[in-house]
């Protein structure tokens, strides 16, 4: 607090600093109130949401909503099956990029430019030009409608980024430790999993909490890929339901709740990996 | 480790597999199916036809207005992603602002919550008939004046669009630049308020310079990425009414998954990479890869 009053010196100053904070609160409002709006939705009963009165928060609470979305839904098997791909996806990505990104940051054997560089490249293509080749490769290995179709393109989509991201961790690291260990007689692989591993633990949660949220929340892939009630993920679930359910929004809105809640509850645990992440990402190229 | 141990290439193996399978391989498939006619429903009638897929794209009726909603849809959502990015995260870097990681990790969700959840609530809100922000402006008294129905209408959707994508974008934006404008030197900034240098002297000679090259990264991604966007349109109106928002993406998921047709559908993505590679790829060359 000291050094705050310290900061306005002048009116001037105040009357930025009451400019500042409206603007902030102003921008928060309009960035938080649809997701304000869509939990209060789940806990209000329906007459309360298609009205013409604009209520600031439930004037009666009701859990019905969750109660039709688990019952009648079959939410928990689907919450189950986005759960097990988004956690595989993690597991997969973490045991490919961290061999792939220790040599990219500490061995670097000749050609590492290259291959940083062409996988770089890689994130220019768009998403969609994929969906199509992936579907007739998978169709014809058996894998629609199973959850390792979805877990394989999601572990490959994350890759480009983790890899560089992680990659940058690793080369962060002081060349020293790793010329002590050898010295030591440590070879490359106990040096990655008694030195490097431990010390990058920062970095693999960033990479783990990205291939979380690209998994979890992507659309494209799940609705292409799956379409089955017993393998469909819960984005794909509650766009379905949209033109089942029709003007339920209630229940839709408590279908969303329970998508959501997962993501924001990662998010706000770990958003400063993921927010250092994606700037380094950005930032350095 | 100077060197050059054959085993070390070991450790890019599992990377190499998943991106050989997963990227070059149906790349390489997706430009040879641009060459066929393939219907998903008739797999003994497959046949190269060279380019007539090619032909057939640029004599469709949809493809002008697809490439003209692209545009417009890239360039106004770009342009104001980065505008509102950059507004918040200059107040952020204020020293007046106050909780600025509370205020980043809050300023995100919407960049962090599923497309198909952002794009439901919006589908409510924006709703002709209970939408709040019908309702709002009703009570302001614009009744019948700006209540529109404005996903439905064929005037009003592609901004509603835009703007949408707008909320869900820039926070990606503020968080980079904020971080691009922490790491210019403060001295700089006493440097030239001793010389006497104006707000806009100031932004002009030490902020622009220092976030130019964060800038042009995030904004090469975004063009990228919001001209080959697929989620956002489709999930707000899956191109229509009548077409009216209808873009490369969503044209080709069509031809795609509603119509089987595999090769034409191919061939639209494959347009949709070289206009992209053309475009962008010489930014992309220069700003992104240049560091590594």
């Amino acid at each position: 607090m000291k050094s705050k009053s310290n900061k306005i010196k002048h009116r001037g100053d105040k009357l930025r600093f009451v400019g500042i904070i409206l603007f902030n609160l102003v921008a928060l409002c309009i960035v938080l109130f649809p997701f304000y709006w869509l939990i209060t939705a789940s806990i209000k009963p329906d007459k309360y949401i298609i009205t013409n009165t604009f209520y600031l928060y439930p004037p009666e609470v009701t859990m019905d909503h969750f109660i039709t979305v688990f019952k009648f839904g079959n939410f928990l098997h689907i919450f189950m099956n986005s759960a097990k791909v988004a956690l595989s996806t993690v597991i997969c990505s973490l045991i490919a990029i961290v061999p792939a990104a220790y040599a990219l940051g500490v061995l670097r054997p000749k050609g590492t430019r290259f291959i940083s560089r062409f996988i770089l490249s890689l994130q220019m293509l768009p998403g969609i030009l994929m969906v199509i080749p992936l579907y007739l490769t998978l169709q014809k290995l058996g894998l629609i409608n199973t959850h390792l179709a979805l877990i394989i393109s999601y572990t490959t989509f994350t890759t480009p980024f983790c890899f560089l991201m992680l990659g940058s961790y690793y080369s962060s690291l002081p060349k020293e430790l790793f010329e002590s260990a050898k010295i030591d007689g440590c070879n490359s692989l106990q040096s990655l999993f008694k030195i490097a591993l431990p010390l990058t633990l920062p970095g693999m949660m960033t990479t783990a909490s990205y291939s979380f949220l690209q998994a979890w929340n992507d659309f494209l892939y799940a609705n292409t890929f799956t379409s089955t009630q017993k393998a469909r993920t819960l984005t794909v679930e509650v766009i379905r339901l949209i033109g089942v359910w029709g003007n339920k929004w209630g229940d839709l809105a408590a279908g969303a709740t329970v998508t959501v809640l997962p993501v924001i509850l990662v998010f706000l645990l770990a958003n400063k990996y993921i927010i250092s992440g994606l700037t380094a990402g950005a930032v350095k190229g | 480790m100077k060197k050059n141990n054959y085993t070390q290439y070991l450790y890019f193996l599992p990377v190499f597999i998943l991106i050989v399978f997963i990227f070059i391989y149906p790349l390489c498939y997706s430009i040879m199916l641009s060459f066929f006619d393939w219907d998903l429903t008739k797999p003994d009638q497959h046949r190269f036809i060279g380019f007539q897929n090619f032909i057939d794209l640029f004599h469709d009726p949809l493809f002008l207005p697809c490439i003209w909603h692209g545009l417009v849809f890239t360039a106004f959502s770009v342009v104001f992603e980065y505008l509102v990015g950059l507004t918040i995260a200059l107040a952020l870097n204020s020293r007046f602002a106050v909780l600025r990681n509370v205020n980043k990790a809050l300023l995100m969700l919407p960049w962090a919550v599923p497309i198909a959840i952002n794009s439901m609530i919006w589908k409510f809100l924006l709703s002709p008939n209970y939408g709040y922000l019908n309702q709002i402006f009703e009570v302001l008294g614009f009744n019948g004046a700006l209540t529109k129905n404005w996903f439905g209408d064929m005037s009003t959707v592609l901004p509603t669009i835009i703007v949408v994508n707008i909320w869900r974008s820039f926070p990606f934006y503020t968080i980079v630049l904020t971080a691009a404008l922490m790491a210019i030197p403060k001295e700089m900034y006493e440097a030239a308020e001793v010389d006497g240098a104006s707000f806009f002297q100031k932004f002009r000679a030490v902020t622009m310079p220092g976030i130019a090259s964060s800038s042009a990264v995030i904004v090469i991604f975004h063009i990228i990425w919001t001209f080959s966007n697929f989620d956002v349109i489709y999930l707000l109106t899956a191109g229509g009414p009548l077409n009216a928002s209808e873009v490369l993406p969503t044209l080709m998921y069509r031809e795609a998954f509603t119509h089987f047709n595999m090769g034409y559908s191919s061939s639209i993505g494959l347009f949709l990479f070289i206009v992209l590679f053309i475009a962008v790829g010489p930014l992309y060359t220069k700003f992104v890869l240049k560091e590594r």
